[in-house]
């Protein structure tokens, strides 16, 4: 089974990617990928080996890479013309956490694109960017350096800042790595409120166990599109052997994560 | 030492616009991770500068600063070039082409027979300061007149004033930028504010400042002025903002007592002199010193004194328990079981109070706190065996570990997401 049959690239698709390869020094890493998100809101989870280009097409759609070819729209239009409209949560590890900021200095840089350059942030932005991070309980400990923080809690802040830019569409690059189940739980929970005030948010994931009983749609990803779509249409064990190959513990984990969708 | 206007003002304004103008960009590459970026630029403006006395054949100061904004801006697009096409890493990258740029800079000084013109190697690595002297000067500060001392303002003094204002105004303006820029590029980007054209406007900046310093301080002092003062900063605070204006101030006093310093050391074995860009490079390396050490939150003299405070404070609340509960149960307590240090400290603390007959008993005080530590005991013994389940008889031996601990903590016992790190007390 492959991907359900849609409308062709939906000019009302939150995010359309088409023909889509990128190449890292003339060796590809993603081939012509397709897809389009549902016009409703959804939780989206791509997973995908290690390798698979998981991360990089979030970036691709972003323009944080270049892409070789293909084409990203957003509800029909260019990244450039949505710009606000668009969310990006980067890898933890991405950033220097002994930097000397706040959580709240950081939650604060979810509203520069609404300051535009040069302004300062006010007091008003400070204010919102405190009802965010209390929205992921975090406002006690606005004041802290960001290194005094543990990893959920810092995972916590980047979902604050997120929510502080008040997109419709999200890219969150692992945004549960590294966090124990209790976090897992608190981050999802904001998740989907974000996602019943009507925003798409996609989320590279690696936890197959929990996709079926978190996300709406699923893409299986290995460096081609396996297979995208509702997750009780796609996510099967044919297509979980098609994405991570031969490797017997990803199998053993599909198998199981399989079971469970029979489950539900 | 006195002041000689003749002789120091110039200098210590110089000394003093350097080490501020240069910090306040130097925040940023300290920040960034780019800090061999003022190494590079300090070596690499030399065959912009010499090269540009060759070409106008004058030593007009507008010359050679173009001609080493040229030359730093080349070394910051092959810097670039080399780390895109060659796909080598930054740090090999600036020190590949700082140390040929530098090289190329002193066989032009040869080639070129500069050497009569004081454009020598010495007087780049260590700067004219000294020459900055002001001839119609009057003999004491108290009779300088403003009107005049601003006409002899030498061009070099302008143009470190001018270069401070630019470095001043970037990072006011451009510090919302500058901060999300360098902390998260990626999501920068995603919000529209082009890493790449901030990074190219800082290292301009970089360039404008090295050199325009580096003919009154040499390069050495341009370096240290780039990253010392900035490193310091980062010891002392956790903010940004509060960094940045530490970082002036430190500058700012490295400036004032390095200059101060080289004026008066020399007299202490009877004349000679100091240069003064070295002394201020020593200076502010002993006030960063003194910050890694004696800094609050990072410095090491803090750290282990938190660590004695702490172990101080489980001895002597151990002791006032061993001794409520002697009183208490009528055995009377043996001394040997005691530090005898721990026992002067409790004395000395007011906790324990001695009899004539030379027996330790608890003041009122210390009453109240082995009162206080046998109450958290038996709180922290309930929640073990409640919460978390420990076999009532393993309870108390943990019970005495944990109850010196904050009770806050207790309390919080059930959130699963206690920091890594705790903050410092």
């Amino acid at each position: 089974m492959n991907s359900i049959q849609r409308p062709e690239h939906s000019s009302n698709s939150p995010l359309s990617i088409h023909a889509m390869t990128v190449a890292y020094d003339r060796k590809p890493v993603l081939w012509d990928v397709d897809y389009d998100a549902p016009e409703d809101p959804q939780l989206i989870a791509i997973v995908g080996p290690n390798g698979a280009g998981k991360s990089t097409l979030i970036k691709a759609c972003l323009d944080l890479v270049p892409r070789a070819s293909g084409l990203v729209a957003f509800r029909g239009q260019p990244l450039e013309a949505v710009r606000s409209s668009i969310g990006y949560v980067p890898q933890r590890e991405s950033v220097d956490w002994e930097f000397p900021v706040s959580a709240l200095d950081v939650v604060c840089m979810g509203r520069y694109r609404k300051l535009g350059w040069f302004r300062p942030v006010r007091q008003k932005d400070r204010d919102a960017a405190l009802a965010c991070l209390d929205r992921v309980g975090l406002a006690d400990l606005a004041d802290r350096q960001i290194r005094q923080l543990s990893g959920g809690q810092q995972q916590r802040v980047f979902l604050a800042r997120a929510l502080a830019q008040e997109a419709d569409l999200y890219f969150m690059d692992e945004p549960f790595a590294g966090v124990d189940a209790a976090t897992e739980q608190a981050i999802l929970d904001v998740l989907r409120e974000m996602k019943h005030e009507g925003r798409t948010i996609v989320v590279v994931h690696h936890d197959l166990q929990t996709v079926p009983s978190s996300f709406d749609e699923v893409i299986l990803l290995n460096m081609r599109v396996v297979a995208a779509g509702p997750v009780a249409d796609v996510f099967d064990a044919e297509n979980l052997r098609k994405t991570y190959g031969g490797r017997l513990t990803m199998l053993a984990e599909a198998a199981e994560a399989v079971a469970q969708t029979e489950r539900l | 030492m006195t002041f000689v206007p003749a002789l120091d003002l110039f200098p210590l304004l110089a000394s003093v616009l350097v080490l501020v103008g240069c910090t306040l960009l130097g925040n940023f590459l300290v920040l960034r991770r780019q800090s061999l970026m003022g190494d590079t630029l300090s070596h690499a403006v030399l065959p912009g500068v010499v090269g540009a006395y060759l070409l106008f054949g004058t030593r007009d100061p507008l010359g050679l600063f173009l001609g080493a904004l040229v030359a730093g801006l080349l070394t910051v697009f092959s810097i670039e070039a080399l780390r895109r096409i060659g796909r080598i890493e930054s740090n090999s990258a600036m020190g590949v082409v700082f140390s040929i740029a530098f090289a190329i800079g002193v066989i032009l000084i040869q080639v070129g027979h500069t050497d009569h013109v004081d454009l020598d190697p010495n007087c780049v690595l260590y700067g004219q300061l000294e020459l900055l002297v002001w001839f119609d000067a009057p003999l004491s500060f108290a009779d300088v007149d403003p009107e005049k001392l601003f006409r002899a303002i030498p061009t070099s003094v302008w143009s470190l004033v001018i270069m401070t204002l630019l470095s001043a105004s970037f990072v006011l303006v451009f510090f919302k930028e500058l901060r999300i820029v360098s902390f998260d590029p990626g999501l920068a980007q995603t919000l529209g504010f082009s890493s790449a054209g901030i990074n190219l406007m800082l290292m301009m900046l970089v360039a404008v400042a090295t050199v325009a310093s580096f003919e009154a301080v040499g390069s050495v002092l341009v370096i240290a002025a780039l990253i010392v003062p900035a490193s310091t900063a980062r010891l002392l605070t956790d903010r940004l903002k509060t960094q940045i204006l530490v970082s002036v101030l430190v500058a700012f006093f490295c400036a004032v007592l390095g200059y101060w310093s080289s004026t008066w050391i020399p007299h202490l074995w009877g004349g000679g002199s100091l240069k003064a860009s070295g002394m201020i490079t020593v200076i502010s390396g002993g006030v960063f010193v003194l910050a890694l050490f004696f800094s609050p939150r990072h410095g090491y003299w803090f750290q282990t004194s938190r660590v004695r405070q702490l172990a101080d404070q489980v001895a002597l609340e151990d002791l006032v328990v061993l001794l409520h509960t002697s009183e208490a149960t009528g055995v009377p307590f043996s001394r040997t079981t005691v530090h005898p240090k721990m026992l002067s400290l409790g004395i000395h603390r007011g906790l324990v109070e001695v009899s004539s007959s030379g027996q330790h008993f608890l003041s009122d005080l210390g009453r109240e706190l082995a009162v206080e530590v046998q109450g958290r005991r038996s709180r922290w013994m309930m929640y073990l065996v409640d919460e978390v389940g420990l076999a009532p008889d393993h309870a108390p031996a943990t019970a005495e570990r944990l109850e010196h601990l904050d009770d806050s903590l207790l309390e919080k016992g059930t959130d699963a997401n206690q920091p890594t790190k705790q903050p410092p007390a």
